[in-house]
């Protein structure tokens, strides 16, 4: 959804990147198969993730092939797709349609709303054949969208809206796993809502946007809060992942757990540093000899 | 079960977490029910396989020991002396009422053998059993309403008795926080906790709340590091930055550093 759960490439090994890529690129074909060059667009990492995860547990038989594709007409890609990849595509399809009908209501994105409706036609299909996850998935957004106009200041409502509807899509078919995989869902999606609270505040108080939380902000200590919070969210995922019988690509897996979800947060963190050595830097070129 | 679970698995006690899951993929191969034709033997035998599975990486837990577990798990006889809490299981006291009970959360029809449905309210009524130190609530009657709607698991009735009251101290943020934990509100019960510690920072029992909630951070760190990642963050981001930077003084000749914390 915001592209948080991604891989930390500087710390996974050649071999699994270039296993990770592969399921990126089957996605994105899959997305082209079944909905057009308009589902394609709407490829994230979220769901790659929900795809390597699921793969993992399940550990169905795959199908490799090479190509270009549109995007890369020069260098042939890998393609890696199994049975689990059209459940991943179609989930895929229903978050990124109710995120453009989101931006077109918070922001009034006009682009937001030209996607949403070009997406309608391939989201009616997907919750014709997942009317549940399709019904959760809007319900939670619905209260979401309850909590933000009334100007809610505990980013705890809408951060466990966003939980119980991530853990409903993890949990791919009731079986013995699902308990564990709601519960990795639901650390996520606490996880990904915070990150993104977090990481629009900024921006938000510019523009005199709604941010859960702007009343934290003003603690002196809001920094480490959130910090902790992050920590405290993902680790209950981690927790719930660590259970699980995973083998196959379990590196990935946990390079993204554990690492690839911070990089977005570290370069938050890093960059105002960048900035003053940028501004020292420009001092010292200046300075008279 | 009646079997020893490493003996169903083939390893041995000393098996890692990763050899125990190696383990049980390949036995999950060759008597999964739809590899077998549905043979009832295959049916029992995976069932076997599943229950000892859980059961040993439930209680093993890869360095995540349930943080408020206090090691009471008693009612596992696999060794792990201490330090492995059972998530809801025999050990802990209130298993039976496990995760469903008239929570919201839904965890419906799935079938729970983790028996862990929701870590974050387990954690909360563990602490909540713990012992009988002391509440703060001898001296208010008003926090004492709030203590017994917090006993009764009424989070919900806690919170307004919680807002009514004026008189906020530290076991004002301390009560606030424990009812956010019920409540299943994360950010905020780390808030409350962080503000009842600042305030009394001697309270032994707002202490432990604390470091309750952030054990399990902790732990993920820990892992994340034993695993060789430097992604996650770090337990003292200050101290190491101080170091680097100290030692890049050193060797920079008092050059701006670009090492960065972990």
């Amino acid at each position: 959804m915001f592209g948080y759960v991604t891989i930390n490439p500087a710390e996974l090994g050649e071999r699994s990147r270039n296993r990770y890529q592969a399921y990126y690129c089957g996605m994105c074909r899959t997305l082209m198969h079944r909905y057009g060059n308009l589902g394609r667009i709407t490829l994230s990492n979220d769901m790659t993730f929900l795809l390597v995860l699921l793969s993992s547990l399940y550990e169905p038989e795959e199908t490799l092939s090479k190509g270009r594709c549109l995007p890369h007409p020069i260098r042939e890609r890998e393609y890696l797709e199994n049975e689990l990849s059209d459940y991943c595509a179609d989930m895929n399809i229903a978050l990124a349609y109710h995120k453009c009908r989101d931006d077109w209501n918070d922001e009034h994105s006009l682009a937001g709303r030209a996607e949403a409706g070009l997406l309608e036609k391939a989201y009616r299909q997907v919750e014709g054949r997942y009317p549940e996850k399709c019904a959760a998935i809007e319900r939670c957004l619905k209260d979401i969208g309850k909590l933000e106009q009334e100007n809610c200041l505990e980013p705890d409502a809408p951060a466990n809206l966003t939980a119980r509807m991530l853990g409903e899509v993890f949990v791919y078919r009731g079986d013995y796993w699902s308990v564990p995989l709601r519960t990795l869902g639901e650390g996520l999606g606490r996880f990904i809502y915070l990150m993104d609270a977090y990481e629009d505040l900024p921006a938000d108080l510019r523009r005199k946007r709604y941010n859960p939380l702007a009343q934290y902000a003003k603690a002196p200590d809001y920094e480490t809060l959130i910090k902790d919070s992050l920590t405290m969210v993902i680790a209950e995922c981690t927790q719930a992942f660590e259970l699980l019988p995973l083998v196959q690509d379990v590196e990935i897996l946990r390079n993204i757990l554990y690492s690839g979800v911070w990089v977005r947060y570290r370069q938050k963190q890093e960059k105002p540093k960048r900035e003053q050595a940028k501004l020292r830097e420009s001092d010292h070129e200046q300075r008279p000899v | 079960m009646n079997r020893d679970p490493y003996e169903v698995l083939g390893v041995s006690p000393n098996a890692t977490d990763d050899e125990i899951k190696a383990a049980y993929r390949k036995l999950a191969k060759k008597y999964h029910p739809d590899l077998n034709g549905g043979s009832a033997q295959a049916e029992a035998k995976m069932k076997e396989v599943n229950e000892a599975y859980t059961l040993l990486v439930k209680n093993k837990g890869q360095g995540y020991s349930h943080s408020y577990g206090s090691g009471s798990s008693s009612g596992n006889s696999y060794g792990n002396a201490g330090g492995y809490g059972s998530y809801g299981g025999s050990g802990s006291g209130y298993g039976t009422g496990g995760y469903g009970g008239g929570n919201q959360g839904g965890y419906g029809g799935d079938f729970d053998p983790f028996g862990f449905g929701d870590f974050f309210r387990q954690a909360q009524q563990q602490q909540a059993y713990r012992g009988n130190q002391t509440t703060y609530t001898e001296y208010d009657p008003l926090l004492k309403n709030v203590e017994d709607a917090v006993l009764d698991r009424e989070y919900e009735r806690a919170a307004q008795l919680l807002t009514a009251i004026r008189d906020r101290r530290a076991a004002w943020y301390y009560w606030s926080a424990r009812v956010n934990v019920g409540l299943g509100n994360r950010v905020a019960a780390l808030n409350y906790a962080r503000t009842a510690v600042e305030m009394a920072p001697d309270e032994p029992a707002f202490r432990e709340l604390l470091s309750g909630l952030n054990a399990n951070g902790q732990n993920y760190r820990r892992y994340g590091s034993s695993r060789g990642f430097t992604g996650a963050l770090c337990d003292n981001p200050c101290l190491t930055l101080l170091i680097a930077n100290v030692l890049c003084n050193c060797c920079c000749l008092g050059g701006r550093g670009g090492a960065y914390c972990c």
